[in-house]
């Protein structure tokens, strides 16, 4: 059965297209909203709570392809993921640094293993983690992190640029493989 | 969104990951199934609700329009209750209406009744529905509504008005003269001593210009005393 007709079906309120298309995409949603919350079950319940929207509101949604189909439903667990955490600790950062310079290269991250990247984000301060994931993973201008976040565009360049040195400092300083990797 | 080439790699890569063992996926499943239950039934239950409230409603109005349509034929006859009392007005000499005075009025006058009552006031029966008596008091009395015939406009006696006198308030008899307040028969005129002694009197004792002194009296100088004995303070 293709998407579409999951779509329709789910519009109907038919369970068994629901939980189809829960099983497409729950563990790739679930990965989304762990890169954004440190602890797997908030994670989880993250995830739910944006499976539970989508099926609520699917009346609204009009099928062009797999690939909206994907980002609509990734759109919404990110959104669940920044309500959240800025339910439990508003994004207060301050602009310290307009410095644009980047100290890590994106060669370096791209190198990596994606688990590897995964497991170093995780590892990233709140801040950082979530402008780094705005601005590098989900490919976000500077001005619509900041609308998200409710932060000023410097801000948001500040932590992106800490967060990439900080990252810098986890591949160089821990591990001698990513520095071997480098220097190859 | 801007998605550079590494971005957008950096980004399919994580998608791409999956999760871990510690990911229970049935349970999360049922876990969503118990939530999108729930709205259903939560967006079922009001609807029976409000169609059941709705059927009760539509029920209750089918009935009670009926009872109101008796209600208006009951309060119908007030009106001639209305016209008599307007004749009594015009007849004094008509008869009063029966009011019905219930026996505990009569208590004073009707010891034995009023024993009777105390003794119901011991042993409580049904209580009587005030409701009824309302409607007993209201129902006109067919015989009294026959009397109650207005009579022809020429027949109706019509009542004395009181006329009212006119107040005259003159302030100027106090100005007058004299002469105009005397009694009739004495001569003001002519030489008698005694009437125009009189004349002065009831001239100087009522005319009110003579009433007020000629002249203020002489205020006394500073520094002297009232009885006599005078002495300069500075000199």
């Amino acid at each position: 059965m293709n998407q579409e007709q999951l779509i329709k079906e789910c519009k109907q309120g038919s369970t068994a297209a629901q939980k189809c298309l829960y099983d497409l995409y729950a563990g790739q949603m679930f990965m989304t909203c762990r890169r954004y919350l440190k602890n797997e079950a908030d994670a989880e319940e993250r995830m739910l709570d944006g499976f539970y929207k989508f099926f609520t509101r699917i009346r609204d949604f009009h099928y062009q392809g797999e690939a909206a189909l994907f980002s609509w439903i990734k759109k919404i667990m990110i959104n669940e993921c920044l309500m959240f955490l800025r339910k439990k600790n508003p994004f207060v950062i301050t602009a310290e640094t307009d410095e644009l310079t980047i100290p890590v290269p994106e060669e370096v991250l791209g190198k990596l293993e994606a688990e590897e990247i995964f497991k170093l984000i995780i590892r990233l301060p709140l801040g950082y983690r979530t402008v780094f994931n705005l601005n590098v993973v989900e490919g976000m201008t500077h001005k619509e992190i900041a609308a998200l976040l409710k932060i000023s565009e410097g801000s948001s360049k500040s932590q992106l640029f800490k967060a990439k040195a900080l990252l810098q400092k986890m591949i160089y300083s821990e591990n001698e493989y990513y520095e071997s990797r480098k220097i190859n | 969104m801007k998605a550079g080439k590494s971005t957008e790699t950096i980004g399919n890569r994580l998608d791409a990951l999956t999760p871990g063992p510690a990911f229970d996926n049935a349970a999360a499943w049922n876990n969503l199934q118990q939530r999108l239950e729930k709205k259903k039934t939560r967006i079922l239950f009001p609807w029976k609700w409000a169609a059941a409230a709705a059927a009760v409603l539509f029920v209750a109005w089918l009935l009670i329009p009926g009872k109101k349509a008796d209600n208006i034929t009951n309060q119908l006859p007030e009106k001639p209750v209305q016209t008599e009392m307007q004749s009594r007005t015009a007849h004094p000499a008509a008869p009063a209406p029966a009011v019905a005075i219930s026996p505990a009025t009569k208590t004073r006058h009707n010891p034995d009744k009023a024993a009777t009552i105390n003794k119901d006031a011991d042993n409580p029966g049904p209580i009587p529905d005030s409701t009824q008596n309302a409607l007993i008091s209201h129902t006109p009395d067919e015989s009294m509504v026959k009397t109650a015939t207005i009579p022809p406009e020429e027949t109706i006696p019509v009542p004395v008005t009181m006329k009212k006198l006119p107040v005259v308030y003159n302030n100027d008899l106090a100005r007058a003269e004299p002469e105009e307040l005397l009694p009739a028969g004495e001569e003001t005129t002519g030489t008698d001593p005694l009437s125009l002694l009189r004349k002065l009197k009831y001239h100087n004792s009522i005319k009110g210009d003579q009433l007020q002194p000629a002249e203020p009296p002489a205020r006394r100088k500073k520094g002297t005393l009232p009885f006599g004995i005078s002495f300069n303070t500075k000199e």
